[in-house]
């Protein structure tokens, strides 16, 4: 982010007649939140664009407003909910399960200097490869149920995870290994004290890069094979041309991308706040 | 980096080479010892035997699939690198839409797919915007990113040095903000064809998405791993193109970093 141009902060050389500005700016800092302006922009668009739709008599099953979206959302928030924890059970357990198979398999990459000769290079590979392309296939393996969204979404999340981990517990400074093994450490406290803490903060940028792909792997999935979910929902919808609808069921998905974003996020700071406090200072 | 030898080289690769021969002998032995039946898992072997027969109506779907992506890629970067410079002149629109973008970017892109379906049709465009939306992003906050983060000093130096408005333009901003640019443009390259081939899966009446689709509704798995194996070329042609365009534009950057630091 770049919050912290010296531009922005400490305007002196502008004008000294724009007082109002200068008021305004004041009411915000006091205000104390940095939020203010966009969500004033937020505001102001959702505005303009109930105007637009009411002034050219936009017909609604192509664009509505959004009172319209909004209206719907509610009328349908039973069976929104219905597909969304469907949804959001099988982006969980499709990221769970990448977890579960990436960190074991990168620390046994990172250890082994031969595997990761022959697999790093193909890994690489694979991560720059569209992956969604398998998702018909594995829909055509596991049917229709829970099964294969899971394991789509795991074949998303599989190779961030994958690559960060291995360069997260490849990447040591050999000082540090030198030092506490003169100081006597056993192998295990190396991994624990060591290796592991050090290998945390790039191991979350890959988790946190495959969280806001969990939701996408199960929303392609049940677009594509799918009987529930907010996928399926959305692809039925729009099919009877309920865009308002369509466009209350994208916002409910945004929130799901966002939870799992943010969840992550948590995370990193209870697990490594050493990490995060520090990147603060430094300004990312 | 350093440069290799050729025989260091050909060691280098040697195990990369080796893994994937290893693997693709263990399929083909595995599949044809346990006897798999081929419209579950079908060897490797008949998936290139089965390409190459069917290359000449896999060729078409090829172009337009490849064709959608392009495009969708070249809008995307046509919009969104003038945009992020516009941005970046303007702390006022910085402040007011930069976290409304970055929470537009956490919106799941994909989920446009059914609904440009329904606005444009079964046509190339709405794969098209799809792709543009799913390119759009990454390129418009890494160039509005880079070419914010301009070292002040380096503006003091072009003033003092007498630089006019487009030298300091051409010469200092566009230099120290290409490197960011192309962070987002290798991402956009890499993420092309996931917004053409979703778009095709939800309804088409060409390209590879479709091909796929009917190639498994006819339970030819052969024929369809090799379009993914299709799929996946392209894929991997945008990244490396992307990549190479950039060791030529920055190769004073390029050269300077480090072997495998960059992971998408």
């Amino acid at each position: 982010m770049d919050q912290r141009d010296p531009r922005v902060a400490g305007n002196t050389t502008e004008a000294s007649g724009r007082a109002a500005r200068t008021g305004v700016r004041w009411i915000l800092g006091w205000l104390g939140l940095p939020f203010v302006q966009p969500i004033l922009t937020f505001l102001f668009l959702l505005v303009l664009w109930q105007l637009i739709i009411t002034i050219f008599a936009v017909p609604q099953y192509l664009f509505p407003g959004p009172i319209e979206v909004i209206q719907r959302g509610i009328q349908a928030t039973p069976k929104i909910w219905d597909n969304y924890s469907t949804t959001l059970r099988s982006a969980a357990l499709g990221y769970l399960l990448a977890v579960v198979v990436a960190v074991p398999g990168s620390l046994i990459i990172a250890y082994s200097a031969f595997a990761e000769k022959s697999l790093f290079p193909g890994l690489v590979l694979l991560h720059m490869t569209p992956k969604v392309t398998l998702a018909p296939i594995i829909i055509a393996w596991l049917g229709f149920g829970v099964l294969p969204k899971v394991v789509v979404t795991a074949l998303l999340c599989f190779m961030p995870i994958m690559l960060n981990g291995i360069l997260g517990f490849r990447s040591i400074d050999p000082e540090i290994v030198y030092l506490s093994r003169s100081c006597g450490a056993r192998p295990w406290e190396m991994f624990w004290k060591v290796r592991l803490p050090n290998a945390l903060p790039i191991l979350f940028t890959g988790l946190k890069h495959a969280a806001s792909l969990a939701l996408v792997g199960a929303v392609i999935a049940e677009f594509i094979g799918g009987n529930h979910g907010l996928g399926y929902y959305l692809v039925t919808v729009m099919d009877n041309m309920q865009t308002d609808l369509g466009l209350a069921i994208m916002t409910a998905m945004t929130t799901i991308g966002l939870a799992f974003f943010f969840g992550i996020q948590f995370i990193e700071e209870l697990v490594i706040p050493w990490h995060v406090s520090k990147r603060r200072v430094e300004g990312r | 980096m350093t440069s290799l030898s050729l025989a260091e080289r050909a060691r280098e690769a040697s195990y990369p080479v080796g893994a994937a021969v290893v693997a693709l002998a263990l399929w083909e032995v595995g599949v044809r010892l346990f006897k798999v039946p081929r419209f579950i898992l079908p060897p490797p072997t008949s998936i290139v035997t089965e390409g190459l027969s069917r290359a000449s109506s896999i060729t078409p779907h090829f172009w337009i699939t490849s064709y959608e992506a392009t495009a969708g890629l070249v809008a995307a970067i046509l919009v969104a690198i003038p945009l992020g410079l516009t941005f970046s002149y303007s702390s006022f629109l910085r402040r007011s839409f930069y976290p409304l973008f970055v929470f537009i970017d956490e919106v799941p892109k994909i989920a446009f797919a059914p609904i440009l379906i329904t606005w444009f049709g079964f046509g190339l465009e709405p794969k098209m915007i799809l792709t543009f939306i799913v390119c759009f992003f990454p390129i418009f906050l890494n160039s509005m990113a880079g070419f914010s983060a301009i070292e002040e000093e380096y503006i003091n130096l072009g003033r003092s040095a007498g630089a006019r408005e487009w030298e300091m333009f051409w010469k200092i901003r566009i230099h120290s903000a290409l490197p960011n640019v192309f962070v987002g443009l290798k991402m956009a390259a890499a993420s092309a064809m996931t917004g053409a081939v979703v778009a095709e899966f939800l309804a088409a009446d060409r390209g590879l998405g479709l091909f796929l689709q009917k190639a498994l509704s006819q339970l030819n798995m052969a024929l369809g791993v090799a379009t993914i194996v299709t799929m996946w070329v392209i894929g991997l042609a945008f990244f490396y193109g992307m990549t190479l365009i950039e060791s030529w534009a920055i190769r004073w950057h390029v050269s300077k970093r480090g072997g495998r630091r960059e992971i998408l």
